[in-house]
Formats: C-alpha cells, structure tokens, sequence
C-alpha cells in the first residue's frame, strides 16, 4: 500500500462497486412507486410495496416461513449426522473410511442440477410424496459435507488423548463425549450448522426438483414471481431480510467485543 | 467376537454410521439410479421408464443440436472461469497484501453479497440491464449511446451472471494462497537481480498456482450446471447442459435421456477433479469453501 | 501387583507387540525403555485400556482386567501431551475424575487443595491450562491423574517436551512424588539417562519385544544383548572369535592376541564368535600392556574435553577402539604412539 496504493485501491473498489451494484439496485427499487409489471422506470418513493409483502399478496412471505422451517430442520439433522459421523471417523480407522468419506462428500462437489435431478428420480420411484419430507431429505444430504468438514477439521486440531484422558479418570464414552469432546468442537459444529442453514436458505436448484404441491420455498417462489415479470415485492423482501442480516452482524460482534472487554 | 467388543468399546462404528447409512441410502442411491435410468428405455406412453437396457439415451448426446448445447456449455464455463480468473485472481492478490484491518474489511465485503439469496441478485442485474433500466438510463442520459442497447437476454449477460454469481469462489482460494505465501522468497529473488515482474512470473504464481487451480475448479464445475442464470439472463439461442436437463425433465419428460446426459456432466465434473487432484489439490479443500 | 502376559498386538498387519511379559511390584518404578516404535507406548496404552491386544491379558491385584474399559480399572495416566482439558481450569481439570465418580464438592475442593500441595502448585485453581509453563502443566497433569489415588500410574514420555534443565528438576520431583505416595510408576521413554535415573528396574524393549529387564546397574554392567550394551551407555564392540572354554571361561582371540573373557556371560563353544562390549570410561590406554586383557594398537587421535580426554586407538586387527579418561592421568601419550588398549575382563560383558 505504497506507491501502488491508489492504484489497487481502485481496483478494488471498482470489482466491490460491480459486486454491490445489483444489491444496491435491488434495494433501491423496493421504494419503487411504480407499479407496472413490465417497466422499470423509477417513478417515485413510496412504501407500497413492503404494505403488500406484509400482506402477502404474493405468498412470499409463506415461502420464506416455509423455508425457515426447512433450513431449521436440514441444519439440525445434518448437524447431528455430520458431527457424529465426522467424529467416530476420526476415532478408529475403519476400512472404508476413504471411500465412505468421498461419497459423503460428493453432494458438496457434484453440479447442483445433477444431485436434483437423481433425487427427482429416486424420490419418484420410491413413491414418495412430494413436499417438506423431500425437501428436508434432500437438503440434509447437501447439507452433511459441510459440517463434515468443519468439524472434522476442528477435531483435527484437537489433541486425540483428551477424551482418552477423561476415560481414563473415569468417565464412560458418553460422559468423555459430552464433557470434554462436544464443547472443544462445539465452535465448528456450530459454524458448520450456520454454514448449513445459509446453504438451505439459499438453495434453489434442488429444491425446485423436489418440491411439491403445498410447499414452496423462498428461492423458488422468487424464481417464479422474477420470471412472470416484475415483482418489487421480491426487492422489498430481500431489503428486509438483508437488513436483518446485518442488524444480527453488529450484534454479534457488540457482543463480541463486549466479551473480549470483560475477560482481559 | 473379538471385533464385535472393539465396537462396543469405543462406540465409533454406532457414532458414523447413521452417516453411512444416509450417505448410502441418498448418495450412492441416487447416483447409482441415475446410471441406472441412463442405460434405461423411456416407456411407450412416454411417462415412466422400462428396464430395457439401451445405449440410445447416450447416442442420442451425438445429436448436432445436443452437441451444440454441450459445446455452447464448455464454453460458458470456460469464459466464465478465464474471467474470474482475470478478475479474481489480481483481487485475491492485492486483498493478501492489503493490511489486516483492511483485509477483515475487504473480506467482509466479499461475503456480505452471499447473505443475499443468489436468484435476488440476479434479478439485480435482470433490473440493471433492462430495455429501460439504469444502465440504459445512464449511458442515453450521457449521451454514449442515441437509443438502448440490448443487453438483457444475451450471451454475455449469462456470462455476467456467472462470473458475478462465482468470481467469490476464485477471490477466496488465490487469497488464502497468496496470504500463506513466503514472501521471502519473492525478496530472495529480486535479491537475485529479478524484475518485479519476473519474481512475479517465476515465484509468485507458481507459488500460488494451487490456489488458482482451486479456484478455476470451484467457477468450472458449478457453472456447468446454474440453468437458471441463462434462464433468467439469457436469450432464448442460449440453452446449456443444465437447461436441457432442465427440459428434459420437467417438460419433455425423457428421464433416460435426461439421467444420460447427467452422467456426461458427471464425468466432466470428475475429469476436472481429477486433473485437480493430479496437480495435488485437496478434495477437502474445494468442498470446504 | 500388574501382572501383563505375552502380548501381542498388530496394526496394519504390522507386528507392534509380539509377546511382552512383565510384572510390576506395589510401590516399584517400572521404566520401559526403546527407541521409538519398539512397542513402549503400545504397551502403556493396553494397561490403560487404550487399546485391546490381539492376545494375552492383563491382571491387577490377580483379577483379569484385559477387557475392562479404561473407566473401569484403578489406573491413571499421564500423557505424553499432558491432555489437560483446554475448556476447563486446573481445580477443574484436577477434580474431574472426582466429579464423574460424585465425590461431594466440599470433598472435591479438599482433594484438588491436597493435590496441588504435593505437586507445589497451591493456589493454582483458577489459572487456566494455557496460561501454565510446560512444567505447571506437567504438574497439573500429574495431580489430575493422582487424585483418584491409583494402584499403579502410568507416565508416557512425561518430561519429553520439558528442556533438559526442567527434565532434570522433574525427574527429581517425580522420584520425590513416587516414593512418598509409594504407589506403583510404569513410566515409558526413550531417555536412557531418565530410566537410570528413576527406575527401580527397567525393561528395554525392542520389535514388540522385551530384550532385557533387571535394575539399572544390572543392564548397564551385564547386558545380555548388543542391543540392549547400545542402548544404554556408550560402548565399543570388539568382535573375537572362541578359542576355547575352560572350567566356564571363555578364551577369546583377536588379531592372533589370546585373552579370557568374562565368565557367565552367554553359552560358548570353541569356534563361535562373539563381542566384547568394552565400555568408553572402562577402557585404559597405556604403553605397556596392562593385564590380561591388552591389545597393541596406534593413538590416532587425541581429544581434550575439560574433565576428561577423548582419545582413539587404531587396533592392530583394523578396529578402532574409543577411550574416554580422566584428564588427571598419568602418561600423557602422544598421537602417532604405539600404546595398548586394556581393560578388565570382569567389567567387559560379552554379547551377541
């Protein structure tokens, strides 16, 4: 940040400022006052939009209470599935750990499309009905690499003789497990169980091969309201959900801070 | 009887196998029911599928119009991930070599976009790019420009998209490569009597060449297959793999045809892996970003 | 009191234990000693109950404990890591064997007090593992594992990450530790100095297999095998050729020079061969020979090292012997001197 500095300075800032720039359109267009389908003329500011979405005239507002409900329960169970699996791998060396791990990691590596596609298929030939229960299968199958990783790399920096340690004064497998391993990779697992949350939220491209009548998740209900035209209902949703997001960021970090305060 | 008290004992085989057991019934499963219908005949009345085994489905990838779309996809993912490439890559550099305040700021930035449903952002560009939206607007008011151009539903706006949607996923692992660095080595060579550029060329970027190859990797293998990008971006001339998947089975309804060609998209995807794994890249390290 | 019979253990269809025996007396300090991957920690980790063994069994106090789980059997464990629990304090991290067993708080808090008496750490209860030196946390870890007041304890290469000074405080304070609580130590290492030290008796082991146990002045002065003379002090190795036995000693010859060897030592024949181990500070070097036991040679080379000289003798035979002496010798030989190596044959064991 010398002589160049300016210089990367504005490259910087101009791939940001291309980076924002739909953000920043997005959510100046929720204050929109025109009301057409077809243009996108800025005619005025105006509140009418986010009225409407509080109505839900539109079901968005159904659709991201669905998709909640989704996020919750993929993250969780992928959570418990991930979290054990990654550490019971980590404690004996099984025979087909190399293999067992690849596969459980393909989902993380394979084009969305293709996952959708094959669960499209499966969940058909199976009969299952369409709807939460495909979805939640679906993402929690998405969702365990994630974990997997985090928290099998937390483990990895994890001294193995810790829960060895606490057998050894004493504690049976389950009290080791709970008193000494779950609290040192609780980090992980909790940032693998945000990661996989955001990843459910944000999902479209399976959820749209495994919904089904009666559910519709946020993404896919936007796809379907952005490709009938112009639905500024969308923008003012994604302003208030951006708003939050950064309202749960500085309090995280308020408290952060805070914590960081009273322990030195 | 012996392995049997082993498990009892340390409780691992019961701790991973609720994993195992899902990762079998819903991953080897699905993808093996995919190779399955992919050799499969479509059923007379066109609905469902007979286990007849055929090569058809494949043979008919060697359509031209077929092969068009799969050339038309290599190419999108290839422009798409020369660009990040481009773009990312110099990114990720000046981002590393930024000071840490600067850089927890810079990679804050980065992510923030991500907190935004990805179709949202689209739908940003889908704004931005209209017959009469801003940037239309703009260059007509400056008078660059006497009447709107037609930048909404073309090819390069599906590459925007992309590039915008995956140049996150090149920014990450060139700066993590480019952070972890020792820098020592750049200053042994220019003790040596390099140029700046020359360092650059002969340290720097093969130092860094894992992070990029990464990179290239985590923009290729997804942009085979965001059909919605082109759906939302693109002209009507612009279908990929993925939208012809897509297609296949919402609308045609051809499953085996469908399964066929995501069993070629499968392949390519693994071909790019392997080439990766070959340069000695980590399989952990593109799922964990 | 621990009685281990003959096991054996494979990882990876490797052979780690092949057959290891050894009883441990109540209040004894047991070191098994070898380099690494001879099979040390394994075997700590089966008395612990870390591992299972493919074969043979594990007695404590006669009762067969070789499948118990770890938190079954009245044994604890220093680890080579220490193993604190990062997440917890050192009252806490003490106490934690107490508090899984229900021991009542106020009894708790007596027990950890006592603990970090003996360790000398009093007053520690709230500081955290990181903010310890490596010897604190030696010491705390040492604490956590006496509090439930084992049988036996088990130490795996406790003072391998301490630097020499600290190594040599801690060897004194675990001695100290030991005798007053007079339980019984099974201490693994690969620090020949710490087993002579410590040990009441040590077990050198090498490939899965105990090569030779007694107290250290035993293994140091009878080795039985070349491996176990390598392994503890510093030895030359003269390879001789059995002329004959007479009435138990051994006559050996080497460069058509007839000397005895020691008797005791291994069964021999006329015509095998064997080594005689000649320890660094046991050998003389003179102008005349000395003795018995003197072979002629050439000072090649002659090393000044405050109390003490190094010196090296080419023998006649080809073999070059390494000498070490007090620098208060007599003769002061010069390089290039003929002199004789010698030494007594009581103090020179013979190995294979």
């Amino acid at each position: 940040m010398k002589k160049n500095g300016w210089r990367s300075f504005l490259y910087l800032g101009m791939v940001l400022i291309l980076m924002y720039l739909p953000i920043i359109v997005t959510v100046l267009y929720s204050f929109n006052a025109n009301t057409s389908r077809f243009t996108f003329q800025f005619t005025g500011f105006s509140l009418q939009h986010y009225k409407a979405l509080l109505a839900d005239t539109n079901g968005l507002l159904d659709a991201l209470w669905q998709s909640l409900q989704l996020a919750l329960y993929s993250c969780l169970i992928s959570a418990v599935l991930g979290t054990l699996g990654a550490v019971g791998m980590a404690r004996r060396k099984f025979r087909f750990a190399g293999a067992l791990e690849g596969l459980a990691l393909l989902p993380a590596m394979t084009p969305e499309i293709i996952m959708a596609m094959g669960f499209l298929a499966i969940f058909t030939a199976v009969g299952l009905p369409f709807g939460m229960l495909t979805l939640v299968l679906a993402h929690v199958t998405f969702c365990v690499p994630y974990i997997y990783i985090v928290v099998k790399g937390r483990l990895a920096g994890m001294d193995p003789d810790l829960p060895n340690a606490a057998r050894d004064l004493g504690a049976s497998p389950m009290r080791a497990f709970c008193s000494v391993t779950l609290p040192l990779i609780f980090p992980g697992v909790l940032s693998g169980t945000l990661l996989a949350f955001a990843m459910s939220m944000d999902d479209f491209v399976i959820s749209f091969f495994v919904t089904g009548p009666g559910t519709t998740t946020l993404p896919v209900k936007i796809y379907s309201s952005v490709r009938m035209g112009v639905s500024l209902q969308v923008n003012a949703l994604s302003t208030l959900m951006l708003g939050t997001v950064f309202l749960l960021m500085a309090l995280f970090r308020l408290l952060r801070r805070r914590r960081a305060v009273q322990t030195t | 009887m012996k392995k049997q008290m082993r498990k009892k004992r340390d409780g691992a085989f019961w701790l991973v196998a609720p994993m195992a057991i899902w990762t079998i019934l819903f991953v080897l499963a699905t993808l093996g029911y995919i190779l399955y219908l992919s050799f499969s005949t479509r059923a007379e009345n066109g609905m469902g599928v007979t286990a007849q085994f055929t090569l058809d489905n494949y043979l008919k990838i060697l359509n031209p119009s077929y092969l068009k779309v799969l050339g038309n996809s290599l190419k999108l993912a290839a422009i798409t991930t020369i660009i990040c490439l481009l773009v990312g890559y110099p990114f990720g550099y000046l981002m590393a070599k930024a000071s840490p305040k600067r850089r927890a700021v810079l990679m804050l930035l980065v992510i923030v976009p991500f907190w935004t449903n990805a179709l949202v952002r689209v739908y940003g560009w889908r704004i931005l790019l209209m017959g009469d939206g801003p940037v239309n607007t703009f260059l007509l008011t400056l008078g660059v420009i006497d009447q709107p151009l037609k930048l909404l539903n073309t090819f390069g706006a599906v590459v925007l998209g992309m590039v915008y949607a995956l140049l996150p996923f090149m920014i990450l692992p060139t700066y993590s490569s480019v952070e972890k660095m020792d820098w020592t080595l750049v200053e042994a060579s220019r003790d040596m009597g390099s140029s700046p550029l020359r360092a650059f060329v002969t340290v720097t970027l093969p130092l860094t060449a894992p992070g990029m190859l990464a990179g290239c990797v985590l923009t290729f293998v997804p942009s085979i297959g965001l059909f919605f990008m082109s759906d939302l971006l693109g002209g009507s001339n612009d279908v990929f793999l993925g939208n012809l998947i897509n297609d296949q089975l919402l609308k045609s309804r051809d499953w085996p045809f469908a399964a066929a060609l995501s069993v070629v998209m499968m392949l390519l995807t693994s071909l790019f892996l392997w080439i990766y794994r070959r340069a000695g890249g980590k399989a952990e390290n593109i799922a964990a970003l | 009191m621990l009685e281990i019979r003959n096991l054996k253990k494979q990882f990876d269809h490797a052979d780690v234990l092949r057959g290891v025996s050894l009883t441990i007396e109540t209040g004894e300090f047991i070191t098994l000693l070898g380099p690494s991957g001879c099979g040390k920690t394994t075997t700590l980790r089966i008395v612990a109950g870390l591992t299972e063994p493919d074969e043979g069994s594990v007695l404590l106090d006669g009762a067969d404990i070789t499948h118990l789980p770890p938190e079954k059997r009245d044994v604890n464990t220093v680890f080579q890591s220490y193993a604190l629990f990062p997440h917890m304090n050192v009252g806490k991290n003490i106490a934690y064997g107490l508090r899984v067993r229900g021991v009542k708080k106020e009894e708790r808090a007596r027990r950890v007090e006592e603990m970090l008496r003996l360790v000398a750490l009093e007053g520690f209860e709230k500081r955290m593992p990181s903010q310890l030196s490596g010897g604190q946390r030696q010491r705390i870890a040492i604490a956590r594992a006496l509090v439930l007041g084992p049988k036996l304890l088990l130490l795996d290469e406790p003072l391998g990450a301490l630097d020499l000074k600290l190594r040599q405080q801690m060897q004194r304070e675990l001695k100290d530790i030991q005798k007053r609580l007079g339980i019984a130590f099974l201490y693994v290492t690969h620090d020949q100095e710490e087993a002579l030290n410590l040990s009441d008796r040590i077990a050198i082991m090498r490939d899965g297999l105990i090569e030779q146990i007694g107290a250290p002045e035993d293994i140091y002065e009878r080795p039985t095998t070349r491996f176990a003379a390598e392994f503890i002090g510093q030895s030359n190795f003269l390879r001789c050729a059995v002329v004959d036995v007479a009435g138990g000693v051994p006559v050996l010859t080497y460069a058509d020079t007839r000397f005895p060897g020691r008797a005791g030592g291994p069964e021999l024949r006329a015509g095998d061969e064997v080594e005689v181990c000649l320890r660094l500070e046991r050998v003389r070097l003179s102008r005349a020979p000395a003795g018995p036991c003197s072979l002629p040679g050439v000072l090649k080379s002659r090393h000044y090292a405050g109390g003490s000289i190094r010196e090296t003798v080419a023998l006649q035979g080809g073999q070059e012997i390494l000498a070490i002496q007090q620098s208060s010798g007599e003769e002061r030989l010069e390089e290039g001197e003929r002199v004789y190596v010698s030494w007594n044959p009581n103090e020179a064991a013979l190995v294979r």
